[in-house]
């Protein structure tokens, strides 16, 4: 099967093909192949670059800082740290083609906004599409910060930021006209932010929220955005869909517990997921269901919403969230109740 | 490939929603047009262009690469997977389609990678070059020379150059 004419085969396909094949390779492998030929050197310093930070650092220090939350970085850590520091801006610099993906797990940024900054012109320049940014959590202080320049890299599709603080930042500098797809989790976001956010990435089809701390308040005022889910943000007070004609999708998990749901204008939401009936205020359309000490009150008139797929935390032991419930079935006769999950909690 | 329903062409009429291709060594292939238009970029152009009855040309296509690129659009088609392989629609059944697909030898293996990049079939491009991908992991330099024949054309100056630049890559 390996004669030396299907072996050789591969030195036949043009360049674009043999990027292809190593777009696939970890990032370390990748750059090896460069070590085969002229032709294969070529190849890798000008086929769209995809960089991993975990193929930068052995294996073994990759496991020791993902079960070695909450010790201090050691010396060994800290000199790996930086070796892997200085390999992404040389890689960085030496590339010359353009950056698909952006991948780091295992490099802190505290200490190196400079450098970081340069990171993310090189990656504003590059047209860089896809990035994530996975902080450790054995460094003493949670939470790094993200350079503000992150959001001037106008071709990013895909940005998911976990750990961090997101840049408090203001609508001039935020330059994310591409962005498809935004996650966030266990991260700071501030109220302006996320405003920004939502009024400027004009593209956004998908916003998923888990774990955000700071963000008292979202109204989503988006054209472009299709889904959004809201997790464990225990902060958050209010949630207003005040207008999204394509929104289809809210998920939640503890969505809603002692907050205000408004949905104004959704006219395409078809799923609601995951609401609980421990709500404040929730505000479907025109019918309104108020939680008062002891009193539920359901005013409502007929639901604006396209409704097709509503789940909702239920403690029947609780007279208040049975009425929610019931007053939610009113509202949506149409609805399959097989969808319903219901959940009994201790009491 | 009983279902490829080869033919002898000159004589076969020509069937509603069907197209006829023609392989690089001259085999006729008729086919559903809309899997094939789905999942073929050259093919859904060779159709707009209006091939009307004569079989489309397909010179750099074997028979054989030709055969399974057919089956490939038409498992995709009808499983509705052109969506790309990270769509809900991207079920397990495809999965392992793909899977056994990527298991042939490794002569059927660059035919497929040259077809599906002559049919302009992203998907089946793709999935055959991350083939070839896993083929060359964690296998060291001199291991990849010996698997593909690749010959070291560096003098000594050049692979020392070369070795620097990439020296966080070597263990």
């Amino acid at each position: 099967m390996e004669s030396s004419d299907d072996a050789n085969r591969i030195n036949e396909l043009p360049d674009c093909l043999l990027s292809i094949i190593i777009s696939y390779l970890p990032t370390g492998e990748a750059a090896r192949t460069s070590l085969l030929s002229s032709r294969w050197r070529h190849i890798w310093s000008t086929s769209p670059l995809h960089l991993d930070d975990s193929s930068i650092c052995s294996a073994n220090t990759s496991q020791r800082r993902r079960f070695g939350r909450g010790t201090g970085p050691s010396s060994s850590t800290c000199d790996e740290d930086r070796r892997r520091v200085q390999t992404i801006s040389r890689i960085l610099a030496s590339h010359r083609g353009c950056i698909d993906t952006f991948r780091l797990a295992h490099t802190c940024f505290r200490g190196r906004k400079s450098r970081v900054d340069g990171w993310f012109r090189i990656l504003a320049e590059k047209n860089i599409q896809e990035l994530m940014l996975h902080f450790p959590y054995v460094y003493p202080v949670k939470e790094p910060d993200i350079p503000a320049s992150l959001l001037a890299c106008e071709s990013l599709r895909t940005m998911e930021l976990v750990n961090c603080r997101f840049p408090c930042t203001t609508e001039a500098c935020l330059n994310l006209i591409n962005l498809h797809k935004l996650i966030l989790d266990t991260a700071e976001v501030t109220d302006g932010a996320l405003r920004s956010v939502l009024s400027c990435c004009t593209a956004l089809q998908s916003l998923s929220l888990s774990h955000v701390t700071r963000l008292r308040r979202i109204h989503v005022r988006s054209q472009s955005l299709q889904t959004l889910e809201v997790r464990y943000c225990e902060d958050l007070k209010e949630l207003f869909i005040e207008d999204a004609p394509n929104l289809e999708r809210l998920f939640g998990r503890r969505l809603a517990l002692r907050q205000w749901l408004k949905v104004i204008s959704a006219p395409k939401l078809e799923i609601l997921h995951y609401l609980t009936a421990q709500i404040e205020k929730l505000e479907l359309g025109n019918t309104v269901f108020e939680m008062l000490p002891h009193i539920t009150q359901v005013s409502w008139s007929t639901p604006v919403l396209s409704l097709k797929n509503l789940t909702i935390e239920v403690n029947f032991s609780v007279h208040e969230q049975v009425k929610v419930l019931a007053g939610l079935l009113r509202c949506f006769p149409c609805l399959p109740y097989s969808v319903l999950s219901h959940e009994f909690s201790k009491l | 490939m009983a279902t490829t329903g080869a033919s002898d062409g000159a004589s076969a009429a020509k069937k509603e929603g069907l197209v006829t291709l023609m392989s690089g060594d001259g085999e006729i292939f008729e086919v559903e047009a809309a899997a094939v238009a789905a999942l073929s970029v050259t093919i859904r152009h060779a159709i707009e262009e209006g091939f009307g009855d004569r079989p489309i040309p397909l010179p750099i296509v074997g028979a054989r690469a030709l055969a399974l690129a057919v089956e490939y659009c038409r498992k995709h088609h009808s499983l509705g997977g052109g969506a790309g392989e990270d769509s809900a629609a991207y079920d397990d059944e495809l999965r392992a389609f793909d899977h056994n697909l990527a298991k042939v030898d490794r002569d059927t293996l660059f035919d497929l990678i040259e077809a599906a990049n002559y049919l302009e079939i992203e998907g089946l491009l793709n999935l055959m070059c991350r083939t070839v991908a896993e083929m060359m992991k964690g296998k060291s330099v001199e291991e990849l020379r010996r698997t593909f024949d690749v010959s070291n054309d560096y003098t000594p100056e050049e692979e020392e150059e070369v070795r620097r630049e990439v020296s966080w890559a070597l263990d």
